[in-house]
């Protein structure tokens, strides 16, 4: 029982507590509410049922990447859910003599035995933690080391006061102990320590005070370190972007009152950007897959919400202090050149991140203001968006000349033949890219063969939009996506069929927020459909090895993995093998995001696919993407390795000669 | 310090250009997108930033039909303060000499410190302009100019040429006709091009020039396109056999050996 002064400096200290726990908080939700507003309420019933599943569940962190860790996380988790019921009870025996939680029946046993196997699974937990963070310290762990250390600290600390008041209760009160293993084992060291009923008696007090000293402590250090994840990681995850993973939001470029277009200072970031800051517990997952990070390029996903957060934190407490202070651009101090024009926009980072957020699409953001408003950007990307704008590809090749690579084929013209199935969107590579138009020969040979009725768009087709909008121009793309709206509607296009997975997710994922919606097919579904049918054979070839490259656009943005294997499949003689990332953890070939226009800095992003792709010893290598075939076959030229042959899907089911002129 | 820059709309580079049978000297615009004379936006990036570290304004002035406009905005896009357009017929179709008089009578009331232009139009591939102004206005006059510094009286330019470079030293007023070895020139912005659009952009007529309609003296009669390519010619076979019949074909048929 504690007496009056004891029971004073606990509500002062109570109340300490509550204000260095509340204080923070506040201070974060009014930092992020200096966002943009956005609106993150549509699907409610999912807002709630999916962050409650990954808190219980962890799905969060019990996912392929990191599966011992975050198995790991379930005793910390459930021990801190424990502990928070212990400190309840902890309390109540301080003011109540004798207090039992769960008294003397079964469930006061279970509870006994319980609170003793996460006392020490969390101990063991920390343990692992600590081996891993600080012995063998990843790459990816070398942020916020103290943070870290003061939370591996209280966690011990927290559960041995736990443990030793127990044990000293039990050493006084045999009768306490029920089936706790942990709290017996101390007891018995605590009588062959003190022999007296008086010292046992102060040794039970003391225990008290500091276990709940410790958990006052570490409550109010959670939420101004990175451990406020525990509460803004499932807010982050119940407000997650519920729309295709990469489709860039459409700015309002025709707004006359818009100062800002894209992201100059955070104050141009929305809430939810803002919040992102807070739910990242700077694990490094994004980092660990980031395939410019993997290059040593200077960008990191982590960094990129971090930095945000550290300078929210700086300049937004700032703010709040002397308003009229306005805020920094972030390309002046929080973020470098090198940083936003590195990123692929392949999407791994967003694919692997425990709380669901949105690195990437930052970035595409801040690219917008450095482009719309600043024309800062890369001197080789200049060429891109006036060949965009004058001549829509970015190749900036004459417009009139998409068709040039196709004099001697006669392909069915879709204004001529309205009737027909599909739209055949060719798109940019297939038009203007040497090998790339390869492709596109085989596709038609093989349209033509498998009687699928298409028609193209020739001379006027202009590019998709996808490549202006990634690289920040979003006045070009939105320009190049009207025109293109304009045409298809013109001529009642309904099915569009294209062999590129970026013109797909576009079409199918970007085009409806701009009010127009097509049934869209990647030539893989296609493939995959027409094999499920039985309306195409492929005959026996040769056996062959076939390393399987996913394109991000296709794979982590589309979830389409089957259909390209499939389509292999179909093909008698070929065997698939995958590499070690494959799928949601493909590598990117680098070419994404507008990387193809840029000249890479450092190590190749290709080179390190190739590499794991060549691994495998495959006879070939298939991909179902202009951009990821045209990187990959420079990458096995580079290597001196261009005996394994890269291909398109379609060229594994017809083989087309080369047309006059060019050497195969 | 005023500046004044020359402007001329230009179909594409990349543009494929047919010439208009129904129209002999004119081409078939229909699918051609224009665009401002690439050597004219070396003149507008290195007239804005010399007015960017001496101060003063950057003028446009451009002869050209109304559909001009598109090239004159983004030269007010690049950051151009204002620009007057020239559309009367007798100024647009004219020759270069009567069009070099007619931007020197539009020169004439601003007074300017530098006129710059591009040191050629990419599309008739004509290169006087900047001397005739000149001419005009009893002007020092230095082409192809691929360096660039200005001071207050004077300045100093240096013009490429094989085998070694001139620098060239000019008293202020000039005209100079820039290369593309002057300078890179900046994007226009979405912002940028949404604030040119308040810009003001003058319409000049010939005779608020105090000038009368001339017939131009000499003038483009036919405007056609080059023969187009040949075929090539494939020869197939083993290698000795495919030797035999390129030689033979090259010498007997082609005649080039």
């Amino acid at each position: 029982m504690l007496s009056v002064v004891e029971i004073l400096v606990f509500v002062a200290l109570l109340g300490l507590t509550v204000y260095g726990f509340s204080r923070p908080l506040v201070m974060r939700y009014r930092l992020v509410r200096l966002g943009r507003n956005e609106n993150r309420f549509d699907s409610r019933w999912r807002r709630i049922v999916d962050p409650v599943t990954s808190f219980f569940f962890l799905r969060c962190s019990v996912k392929k990447e990191r599966i011992a860790t975050g198995l790991i996380h379930f005793f910390i988790l459930y021990g801190s859910l424990t502990f928070d019921m212990v400190s309840i009870t902890h309390i109540l025996e301080g003011f109540k003599a004798n207090f039992i939680p769960f008294g003397h029946g079964l469930t006061g046993h279970i509870w006994s035995l319980w609170v003793d196997i996460f006392a020490v699974m969390v101990l063991l937990a920390v343990l692992y933690f600590v081996i891993r963070r600080y012995i063998f310290r990843p790459d990816s762990y070398t942020y916020t080391t103290l943070d870290s250390a003061y939370i591996y600290l209280f966690l011990t600390t927290v559960t041995a006061t736990f443990l030793l008041y127990e044990g000293g209760l039990i050493a006084l009160h045999p009768g306490h102990a029920r089936w706790s293993f942990a709290g017996t084992a101390v007891a018995d060291w605590t009588r062959v320590i003190l022999t007296t009923t008086p010292a046992m008696e102060l040794n039970v007090r003391i225990h008290w005070w500091l276990h709940i000293v410790n958990v006052f402590l570490f409550v109010a250090y959670v939420p101004h370190s990175k451990y406020i994840h525990m509460i803004t990681g499932p807010i982050n995850i119940a407000f997650r972007n519920r729309n295709p993973v990469n489709s860039v939001k459409p700015l309002d470029i025709e707004s006359e009152e818009a100062e800002v277009f894209g992201v100059e200072k955070l104050t141009d970031f929305t809430w939810k950007d803002l919040l992102d800051g807070f739910a990242c517990m700077d694990c490094g997952r994004c980092q660990d897959y980031c395939p410019a990070y993997r290059t040593e390029k200077a960008l990191s996903p982590k960094n990129i919400i971090i930095h945000m957060r550290e300078t929210l934190l700086a300049q937004g407490q700032e703010h709040f202090l002397k308003p009229d202070n306005g805020f920094k651009p972030l390309m002046a101090g929080t973020y470098s050149g090198s940083e936003i024009w590195s990123c692929t926009t392949c999407g791994a980072c967003v694919q692997v991140c425990p709380v669901k957020n949105e690195q990437f699409p930052k970035i595409v953001q801040l690219r917008q203001s450095q482009v719309l408003m600043e024309g800062t950007f890369p001197t080789e990307l200049k060429r891109v968006f006036k060949g965009l704008e004058t001549n829509a590809n970015p190749w900036g090749v004459g417009a009139a000349t998409r068709m040039d690579w196709a004099r001697d084929l006669d392909i069915p013209r879709f204004a001529d033949h309205p009737d027909v199935e599909y739209l055949l969107f060719l798109g940019c590579a297939a038009s203007f890219d040497d090998r790339a138009q390869r492709v596109s020969r085989a596709l038609i040979r093989f349209l033509k063969s498998a009687g699928v009725s298409f028609g193209i768009l020739g001379e006027k087709e202009s590019c998709c939009g996808e490549t202006a909008r990634r690289l920040g121009e979003e006045a070009v793309g939105q320009t190049l996506i009207q025109t293109n709206i304009e045409l298809f509607n013109e001529l009642g296009v309904k099915k569009i069929l294209t062999a590129c997975p970026h013109g797909y997710n576009t079409f199918k994922n970007e085009y409806p927020k701009f009010g127009a919606r097509y049934e869209v097919l990647h030539h893989s579904q296609l493939i995959q459909s027409l094999f499920q049918q039985h309306r195409i054979r492929v005959d026996a070839g040769a056996s062959m090895r076939v390393a399987v490259h996913d394109s991000c656009y296709l794979g982590r943005a589309n979830n389409l993995y089957e259909p390209p294997r499939d389509a292999l499949r179909g093909v008698p003689g070929i065997r698939l093998v995958e590499p070690a990332e494959t799928r949601e953890h493909s590598f990117c070939c680098g070419g994404g995001g507008g990387m193809f226009w840029l000249e890479e800095e450092g190590r190749r992003i290709n080179a390190e696919r190739w590499k794991q792709l060549v691994d495998l010893k495959p006879d070939a290598v298939a991909t179902a993407c202009p951009f990821c075939l045209r990187m990959l076959e420079d990458a096995s030229k580079d290597a001196g390795q261009d005996g394994i042959a890269v291909r398109d899907i379609v060229e594994f089911l017809v083989s087309v000669p080369a047309p006059a002129g060019t050497a195969d | 310090m005023t500046i004044v820059v020359i402007l001329k709309q230009v179909p594409d580079t990349e543009a494929v250009v047919r010439p208009d049978p129904s129209r002999p000297q004119g081409i078939l615009t229909e699918d051609v997108k224009f665009i401002l004379n690439p050597y004219d936006e070396f003149a507008v990036e290195e007239a804005l930033s010399i007015a960017e570290s001496t101060g003063g304004e950057v003028v446009g002035i451009c002869i050209g039909p109304a559909e001009a406009e598109s090239a004159v905005l983004t030269a007010l896009a690049m950051g151009v303060d204002r620009a007057m357009m020239i559309t009367d017929p007798g100024a647009v179709e004219t020759d270069i000499v009567t069009k070099g008089r007619i931007l020197a009578e539009a020169i004439k009331p601003l007074n300017p410190s530098l006129v710059l232009c591009g040191r050629e139009w990419i599309d008739t591939q004509e290169d006087a302009l900047a001397a005739v102004i000149a001419e005009y206005l009893d002007l020092p006059h230095v082409g192809n100019v691929g360096k660039l510094s200005v001071e207050s009286s004077k300045l100093t330019a240096v013009r490429e040429m094989d085998g070694g470079s001139l620098e060239i030293e000019s008293t202020l007023p000039a005209i100079v006709s820039c290369s593309k070895d002057l300078n890179e020139p900046r994007y226009p912005t979405l912002i940028k091009i949404k604030r040119a659009k308040t810009k003001e952009i003058k319409s000049v007529t010939l005779s608020d020039l105090n000038l009368a309609f001339e017939p131009p003296r000499s003038r483009v009669k036919i405007l056609s396109s080059p023969p187009a390519r040949q075929a090539g010619r494939v020869v197939k076979g083993e290698p000795d056999a495919t030797a035999r019949d390129a030689v033979a074909w090259l010498s007997d048929e082609a005649k080039i050996i």
